[in-house]
């Protein structure tokens, strides 16, 4: 970026004061009115020329009395001037009538000759007397006092016998003090360099295309740049990290032969349970599970009529697929009811009875689930999973530990796995995939199962259908180190940037 | 440990040790407590009411791990309790089944087992009480006949359990903290169920609570009536078998009831039934599901490790019984699993399928990685926000409208209340807690917005949408059309922009990107009241855009 002329002339303004100033002097002395110098400066700092320095600053300046005193000195001196004229000697009510001051000045005005050493007080029966040999010589509540004359002085300027002064008018409220925020610029080494210098003959700052093209590079000189001295940072635009995760496993899974699905966020719960065989007053289908629909609250089944009475009857009493059902009054009505897709297992059933679905078939989805829960560090309201099938007539729960293998391995770099028994209601024979991996030990990885005939042969399914689900949110977690499940949703924009691409 | 003394065995005291044995009734250790030498297991399996219970787990456990075979449990014989049903309970709650456990005299242990097993079944299996509900007596205290009979709300009365004092049985569900827990069930009824013995005395307010003196069981109790009512005679059934068979593996002998349905006239039903059931076994199929070859003989001692008694019919055929208590057993692939996990699951190979498919992402994904890769060449950081927010965000602090939104029936927070419209809120939420951060803040985001139709299926849509805004000190229109104009210029969409207002947006400054005749979206400089609601002070310009379809060649 090209420097303007007014950014020039802030930078070397800011070189000959010493390197910094306050906004205020750059003006005085750049002649620029105070908004231009602001404008300069904010440029400066985004390219990292010159640093910004608020300070906060206490200035003190005379108060009414103290500007009283300014003009006829302080209390003390001037009774003090009067007893000295007066022959060194003097009644201290009478001094201070004489020095124009009212009569409850007296204690006031002899406590602080005495503590100055200006004098001496002999109590006598009358009052106070005052005795002042000579004329005391000008002192620090004096020079202060001068020094400040209309204007307000940064209390931190002052060197530390005139700060105490300063403490002391304070409190006799002669001074008054008020808090100011002061910006400075501080020119950064890189900012001392892009000052173009006025250059001597032969010697340039910038190379141009003039030069290059006129073969003018060849007669001057190009000063040297200081290389190792520190520039400006950037904030590139990258992927957020999470969702760079997500497509590094998308990327595995496709490589692995498994094509994407995809569907909607709010299902039926016909779709989102009632297809994967769990019955309508399954616990887990509750409120407590489910974020149910206020508005639109219902859909029409009428899309899914013809497995809508197998699933029916298989939820009833079996239908033809062997089974006993569940033993219960199937209701339409709760089928049609709206709610949050709270499983990735919805993705496959959309798969399943999708027109595309290919046998053999490996389908996936990397799902955006919701459920009622409170936000903690172990719960998110809206997660995401990665789900999937396989179907084909071949297929065997061996296979299925096959598949469980390979994810444990490509997708979660795990050294060894191991399986457990599982239940989901949908599959039978269900498997839990646990991952050992150096360093984090063995932990729950994932679940599957073949699924049930039940839920396959309504949608007109008659192979072995495969069905997983990875934990994706454990995984990059476990992968960045984070504690805090909350962390992928973060509004930390900081963070965010921070994030390393690899 | 009491598993130890109901198993016979030693057990393992480490969390991995306990883990691998548990395994084979799919539990998990929850918590171990050494110092009571306890430990807490979830059983995951919750269609599997009889290994709810220290006992069940060490019934399926003696087998397994050899201890034992498999042995049903018997009858010894009959009790002389009947149970009449008044047909009132008709619509109410028609079913009861009874019987007596005799010679129990149950440990502190057993009793708390007992009451843990029917509080999982009341909740889980009989649906939280409303299908079926479980209750205990002390059968020396009632006298036969039992009763099961409706009650008038506000004229009957009885002690309810750990209670005093006697309460009508309105009083009880508007008080007792039973009564309100499970009120739901009955209340809309004008008479509600009810149990009495043949002396006329309060038996219980099934499925609410027991009386106090004839309901309270204690170590000291020698024999059991266990009754179970509810809305599903299966339900009902089974939860019987499985309690009694519970309370028979202490040792405890089952007696059974008659019970006489006043409507019909027909013969009494005899509970519980304790007889096995019986499938045909396809062993060919069972391989064709592991991918293995067992022979008949591996599978039949791998089906008694499971509890599953069987014999050979056929070359291909066995005859598998399963015990009473075995309610789970649906479908033949249930006892594969059976089998399979009585084989030892790890001892399978892994294979990967052979066969051969071709992946790919989504044609949405495609295009909305396109969409990304551009953002990201024009310096924008991608973000990621929650698509369940609140109103309040994505309407109210935008100054626009109430429009059509797909809204919770039951949120859990109240920041989370409905699917957002669009994304542009969700950005602006996220800048607004990045005041500190250096700018330029340049953010984008693609991501799901729900929008809410009149009619089609699932009466929503789930659309994807991108929206970028740009704040610094010289943030304006002109550098975010810019990038609106590189954007869809790189995926070659033709598009206008037309003047446009809209209140989050400054007027003059707002323009509607239009792909043809469509309105594909908006762009501009976003209103100062609307920057200042966010709690930001700088310039910003913003664009959001409903993906456009299939623009890409």
């Amino acid at each position: 970026m090209e420097l303007r002329e007014n950014d020039i002339n802030v930078l070397r303004t800011l070189r000959d004061a010493g390197g910094t100033a306050s906004v205020e002097d750059l003006s005085q002395k750049t002649g620029l009115a105070d908004a231009a110098v602001a404008r300069a400066s904010l440029t400066l700092s985004e390219l990292g020329l010159v640093k910004e320095q608020t300070t906060r600053t206490t200035e003190v300046f005379c108060t009414e009395e103290g500007h009283d005193y300014l003009a006829n000195g302080l209390p003390e001196r001037r009774v003090a001037t009067v007893v000295h004229d007066g022959g060194g000697k003097l009644s201290a009510s009478e001094a201070v009538q004489q020095a124009g001051l009212p009569l409850d000045f007296v204690s006031i005005v002899t406590g602080w000759i005495a503590r100055k050493g200006w004098g001496k007080i002999e109590k006598t029966s009358s009052g106070a007397l005052l005795m002042v040999s000579e004329n005391p010589p000008k002192d620090e509540d004096e020079e202060l006092l001068e020094r400040i004359g209309q204007i307000a002085l940064p209390i931190e300027e002052l060197p530390p016998n005139l700060k105490h002064a300063a403490d002391r008018l304070l409190k006799r409220k002669i001074l008054a003090s008020k808090e100011r925020t002061q910006r400075k610029l501080e020119i950064t080494p890189l900012g001392l360099d892009a000052i173009p210098t006025q250059a001597s003959v032969g010697e340039v700052s910038g190379l141009t295309s003039e030069m290059i093209l006129s073969g003018d590079w060849e007669r001057v000189r190009l000063r040297a740049y200081n290389v190792s001295s520190p520039v400006p940072s950037l904030n590139p635009g990258k992927y957020h990290p999470y969702l760079r995760f997500i497509r590094m496993v998308k990327r595995k899974l496709v490589a692995l032969g498994f094509r994407e699905a995809i569907g909607p966020l709010v299902e039926t719960a016909f779709i989102n349970d009632d297809c994967l065989y769990m019955p309508q007053d399954h616990p887990a289908r509750e409120i407590h599970d489910l974020y149910y629909l206020k508005h639109p609250s219902k859909a029409s089944l009428e899309p899914w009529k013809d497995i809508l009475e197998k699933v029916a009857q298989t939820h009833e009493n079996g239908w033809k697929t062997g089974s006993t059902g569940w033993g219960y009054k199937y209701s339409r009505e709760e089928a049609s009811k709206l709610a949050l897709r709270s499983h990735g297992t919805a993705l496959s059933v959309r798969s399943m009875i999708s027109k595309d679905l290919q046998i053999p078939g490996k389908y996936f989805a990397i799902a955006r689930c919701f459920r009622p829960e409170l936000l903690d560090r172990t719960h998110l309201t809206e997660f995401n999973q990665a789900e999937g099938i396989v179907l084909d007539p071949s297929l065997s729960l061996r296979n299925l530990l096959g598949v469980l293998e390979m994810f444990a391995r490509e997708v979660a770099g795990a050294d060894k796995v191991r399986f457990k028994p599982d239940y989901f209601p949908f599959t039978e024979p269900s498997v839990e995939l646990q991952a050992y991996k150096e360093g984090y030990g063995w932990m729950e990885f994932g679940g599957s199962g073949i699924f049930r005939p039940e839920v396959t042969e309504p949608l007109g399914i008659k192979v072995p259908v495969i069905a997983w689900g990875l934990g994706i949110d454990r995984l990059y977690m476990m992968n960045q180190q984070i504690q805090d499940i909350r962390q992928l949703f973060t509004t930390d924009l900081e963070w965010i940037r921070q994030q390393k691409v690899a | 440990m009491d598993l130890e003394d109901l198993l016979g065995q030693k057990v393992p005291r480490d969390e991995d040790g306990l883990n691998q044995m548990l395994a084979y009734v799919k539990g998990d250790v929850e918590s171990l407590d050494e110092q009571n030498d306890s430990v807490s297991i979830e059983v995951k399996d919750s269609n599997h009411p009889d290994i709810w219970s220290v006992e069940g787990i060490a019934r399926a456990l003696r087998t397994h791990l050899g201890l034992a075979k498999p042995k049903a449990p018997i009858l010894s014989g009959k009790s002389v309790l009947r149970v009449t049903i008044d047909r009132r309970l008709g619509p109410i709650r028609p079913f009861i089944a009874t019987s007596i456990v005799k010679n129990v005299k149950p440990s502190e242990n057993a009793l708390k087992s007992w009451i843990s097993l029917q509080e999982k079944m009341d909740l889980t299996y009989g649906r939280k009480r409303r299908r079926a509900s479980i209750g205990f007596y002390q059968a020396d205290l009632i006298k036969s006949p039992l009763r099961y009979t409706v009650g008038n709300p506000d004229n009957t009365a009885f002690v309810p359990l750990g209670s005093t004092e006697k309460m009508t049985l309105r009083e009880i569900v508007e008080k007792h903290p039973k009564g309100i827990e499970y009120s739901g069930i009955i209340s809309s009824f004008k008479e509600w169920p009810l149990l009495t013995d043949g002396e006329g005395k309060v038996v219980s307010l099934p499925p609410i609570i027991n009386s106090n003196d004839l309901g309270k069981v204690s170590t000291d109790t020698k024999n059991i009536l266990v009754e179970v009512t509810g809305t599903n005679a299966k339900t009902v059934g089974n939860t019987l078998k499985i309690v009694v068979a519970a309370l028979a593996e202490r040792g405890g002998k089952i007696y059974s009831c008659a019970q006489t349905y006043m409507n019909n006239g027909a013969k009494p039903v005899i509970t519980p039934d304790l007889r096995s059931s019986f499938k045909e076994f396809s062993v060919s199929y069972a391989n064709r599901i592991l991918g293995a070859s067992f022979k008949p003989a591996e599978m039949i001692r791998a089906f008694v490790r499971a509890g599953h008694p069987a014999r050979q019919v056929s070359k291909d055929i066995l005859r598998v019984e399963s015990l009473c208590y075995r309610i789970d057993i649906m479908h033949q692939v249930d006892l594969v699993e059976d089998l399979a996990i009585a084989l030892d699951i790890n001892k399978l190979d892994p294979e990967w399928p052979r066969i051969w498919t071709l992946g790919g992402l989504a044609l949405e994904t495609e295009r909305n990685d396109t969409l990304a890769e551009v953002m990201i060449g024009l310096g924008y950081q991608e973000l990621l926000t929650y698509s369940l927010t609140s109103p309040e965000v994505f309407v109210d602090k935008m100054g626009i409208g109430h429009e059509n939104y797909a809204e919770l029936l039951n949120p859990k927070m109240s920041t989370h209340t409905a699917m957002r419209s669009w994304l542009l809120p969700s950005i602006l939420n996220l800048l607004k807690d990045n005041t500190h951060v250096d700018y330029p803040q340049k953010v984008f985001e693609i991501g799901p917005c729900v929008l809410v139709k009149e009619n089609g299926e699932g009466r929503t849509e789930t659309r994807y949408k991108i929206a970028a805004v740009t704040i610094h000190t010289a943030a304006g229109f002109t550098e975010i059309r810019s990038c609106l104009d590189t954007l869809l210029g790189s995926i070659g969409l033709q598009f206008q922009v037309e003047p446009t207002t809209q209140p989050s947006f400054l007027e003059g400054r707002t323009g509607e990107v239009m792909s043809g005749q469509k309105r594909i979206g908006l762009v501009g400089e976003l209103h100062p009241k609307i920057i200042r609601a966010w709690g930001l002070s700088l310039p910003a310009a913003a664009f959001e855009l409903e993906i456009p379809p299939r623009a890409v060649a």
